[in-house]
């Protein structure tokens, strides 16, 4: 009783950060048809803006408390102004294209971030702890745990619960329903699908820096961190089901909890664990639990 | 108004001439056969969570090549640094590796960090014929799987830091039960571990294994572990964690009590007591591999001179790969010095090697000789964290110093059956 709590606790608290990490990836592929490769570098710019500015405020003797505000300033900087701006810029001069070439122009956006974030920040680690310890911990099952891996999960939940609510419950969301399921005639009776992308990329850029802000204070900032655990966001919406809200979250709960179950019983398989799972999905369901079969238009 | 004689002035400028000399190259004229530079490659990590060794390794390497090269080069030629990245994992570090030795036509290859990047670049570097020194990368595969040639290593395996590492944890606890490891599931975390635990047990029979784990290359995340290690509860864990791995490693379970539970070992963890800071919690057994540690300056002479140049260069203390970047710098040196003595010629790539093999070379964390299996020994020491106001960040202290034979195994006796009779 005592194991599976501790392999709860420990699931659901990496779940959160695979979910802030892959749900904005799954948003962009789902309206945008576009795979986002740069969605890694997003994270990791997210990750030192919010870290910087948080070392500020520590460096000019602010209460620290208001390094949490800094982390969220740093998300909605990097979002909102990356954002509009790859997809205004780059994005647009390739809906359409095949598949690689948008790949290509992705993949070059993630390198020019990584570079960019090598030459303002340099190659040391960007070192922030206080927010991770400042919260104070509990014990489970003897276990103990910072408040802070909690933090995460209810930024999870809330940001995850705001965009299911903007899909489903908004104008807004009717309009990009619409476009999802055809861009062409959306466009024919006059929805902005312009606008729509726009909207789309912000909130997947957005989703993507929250994440990198937040995990921030609990690992080492260093260029390109984000590379590996970007691999791990693909195999989680690969499981959930390539542009669902909803598969992102169940995506990534399953990966936690293999990974959790493997790490306390079997540790020899932990890293063979996500993967397995993620071809079994794709050999029983291709389309991943959530994913919708996509019919071919003629 | 006092006149100056022609000869005075005549032997102003001959005396000028000369302390010129002196100053620029003590260094007579290049032996024959001279190439105009020699082209050597620094490949590091300057990219992921390994580019805070990439940082030290680079800082360290222009700062050698610079003072050798107003110095007068390596026998009067002065050496051309090409940087690498050592990130993108074995297979493009293989084809880097081509690339540097066919297209950029370097004369030798100075680096690589991580034991996965010089077990898969060994054998091309035979088949390429390029002098190769290893300086960081610690799996006892390299030198003890390949049969080697133009490939040398100028620093103890991680052998001698496992071994050091569980003679300290035995005298700090000497009642010691219980052990964990917690690795990455590649060379240097399988062979690290594979050595510490054979060596407790050597050492303490009756200590039992209670949990081995192994993550990712660079992972990103270690809850789970973090978790699994509480649950254990083992008297002492061993790590060998390192870069951005071991910095996050140490900042998450720092906060979950697990430094307070177990007697924690860090094969590498003198590296990161400068990022950390104050995240280091005291009583971490820690060891700069097997070199000196810019905070025990009784090491060789010239050392300190070597912290405070290191310093002011990297903006940053010298730490372990900085002193294993200069033993291999120094053996370079020293060995293209002997073979341009021995030839009294520019020597061959062939007659630099002969040079190398049995060549002892003096380095800041002391004298480093190199043996007839491309293996070099040194002595190196191990100790404990404890916060430094004067630093802003944690020190080892009761530290303890191993003599060479201490921690390394003789020539000729495989690594893990060294450690399995060690007494």
């Amino acid at each position: 009783m005592n194991l599976l709590t501790i392999i709860f606790f420990d699931a659901i608290n990496y779940a959160a950060t695979l979910f802030l990490l892959s749900v904005g990836l799954t948003v962009v592929f789902g309206v945008m048809r576009i795979l986002n490769v740069s969605h890694g570098g997003i994270y990791a710019l997210g990750a030192y803006m919010g870290t910087w500015l948080a070392l500020w405020v520590l460096e000019v003797d602010l209460p620290p408390v208001l390094t949490y505000l800094m982390l969220l300033l740093g998300a909605l900087i990097v979002g909102f102004l990356l954002g509009p701006i790859i997809e205004r810029l780059l994005l647009r001069r390739i809906y359409g294209s095949d598949m690689h070439i948008q790949l290509l122009l992705t993949f070059s956006i993630l390198l020019i971030l990584d570079d960019g974030m090598k030459l303002i920040w340099g190659m040391e680690p960007l070192f922030i702890s206080e927010p991770y310890s400042m919260l104070g911990r509990f014990k489970v099952g003897g276990i103990i745990y910072p408040w802070y891996d909690f933090v995460l999960v209810g930024v999870a939940v809330v940001f995850g619960a705001a965009l299911v609510w903007m899909v489903r419950a908004t104008r807004f969301g009717k309009l990009v329903i619409a476009v999802i399921a055809d861009r062409e005639v959306s466009q024919a009776i006059g929805i902005n699908v312009n606008l729509i992308f726009t909207v789309a990329f912000t909130v997947g850029a957005l989703a993507a820096a929250l994440g990198g802000a937040f995990v921030a204070p609990k690992i080492a900032v260093v260029p390109q961190f984000a590379l590996e655990v970007v691999v791990l966001a693909f195999a989680v919406i690969a499981i959930g089901g390539m542009g669902s809200i909803e598969g992102a979250a169940i995506g990534a709960i399953v990966v936690s909890f293999a990974r959790a179950l493997a790490i306390h019983l079997a540790p020899e398989v932990e890293l063979m664990a996500v993967y397995l799972i993620m071809i079994l999905v794709l050999v029983v369901r291709p389309q991943g639990l959530f994913g919708e079969v996509e019919l071919r238009r003629i | 108004m006092r006149k100056i004689s022609t000869s005075g002035i005549l032997s102003f400028a001959l005396g000028a001439l000369a302390a010129g000399a002196m100053a620029f190259g003590a260094a007579a004229a290049p032996p024959k056969g001279a190439p105009k530079a020699l082209k050597v490659a620094f490949v590091d990590f300057f990219s992921g969570g390994a580019a805070v060794f990439g940082v030290s390794g680079k800082g360290t390497s222009e700062w050698v090549v610079a003072k050798w090269n107003k110095e007068g080069g390596i026998g009067g030629v002065p050496i051309d640094l090409v940087l690498v990245d050592e990130g993108g994992g074995p297979k493009k570090q293989v084809s880097e590796l081509r690339r540097l030795v066919l297209d950029e036509k370097v004369d030798a290859v100075v680096g690589y960090t991580s034991s996965g990047n010089c077990l898969a670049i060994a054998p091309v570097a035979e088949e390429l014929k390029v002098l190769t020194v290893v300086h960081v990368c610690g799996t006892h595969r390299l030198t003890e799987d390949n049969k080697l040639k133009y490939v040398f290593r100028t620093a103890s395996n991680q052998a001698a830091d496992s071994v050091s590492l569980a003679r300290y944890v035995l005298s700090v606890k000497p009642d010691l039960k219980t052990i964990a490891g917690a690795n990455e599931d590649y060379a240097w975390g399988r062979d690290s571990w594979e050595a510490f635990k054979i060596a407790i047990q050597r050492l303490k029979p009756d200590v039992k294994v209670v949990a081995e784990l192994w993550t990712k290359f660079q992972a990103g995340e270690y809850s789970a572990e973090i978790s699994r290690l509480l649950a254990a509860r083992p008297d002492a864990i061993h790590s060998s964690f390192w870069g951005g791995g071991l910095i996050t490693f140490i900042k998450q379970a720092g906060p979950r009590g697990l430094f307070d539970q177990s007697l924690v070992a860090l094969s590498t963890g003198e590296q990161v007591l400068q990022n950390v800071g104050k995240s280091m919690p005291d009583g971490v057994i820690a060891a700069p591999r097997a070199t000196a540690g810019f905070f025990a300056l009784e090491g060789a002479p010239g050392h300190k001179a070597f912290v405070e140049a290191i310093y002011k260069h990297n903006k940053r203390y010298p730490d372990y790969p900085a002193y294993r970047t200069y033993q291999a710098w120094a053996g370079l040196k020293g060995a293209y010095e002997k073979a341009i003595a021995d030839a009294g010629r520019w020597p061959t790539t062939e007659e630099v090697i002969k040079a190398f093999e049995g060549l002892s070379w003096e380095t800041p964390s002391g004298t480093v000789a190199m043996r007839s299996d491309h293996q070099a020994v040194h002595g190196g020491l191990v100790g404990v964290t404890k916060f430094s106001k004067e630093h802003g960040f944690a020190i080892l202290e009761n530290i303890v110093h191993h003599k060479a034979e201490d921690i390394n195994p003789p020539l000729g006796t495989k690594t893990l059956d060294w450690v399995r009779a060690i007494k």
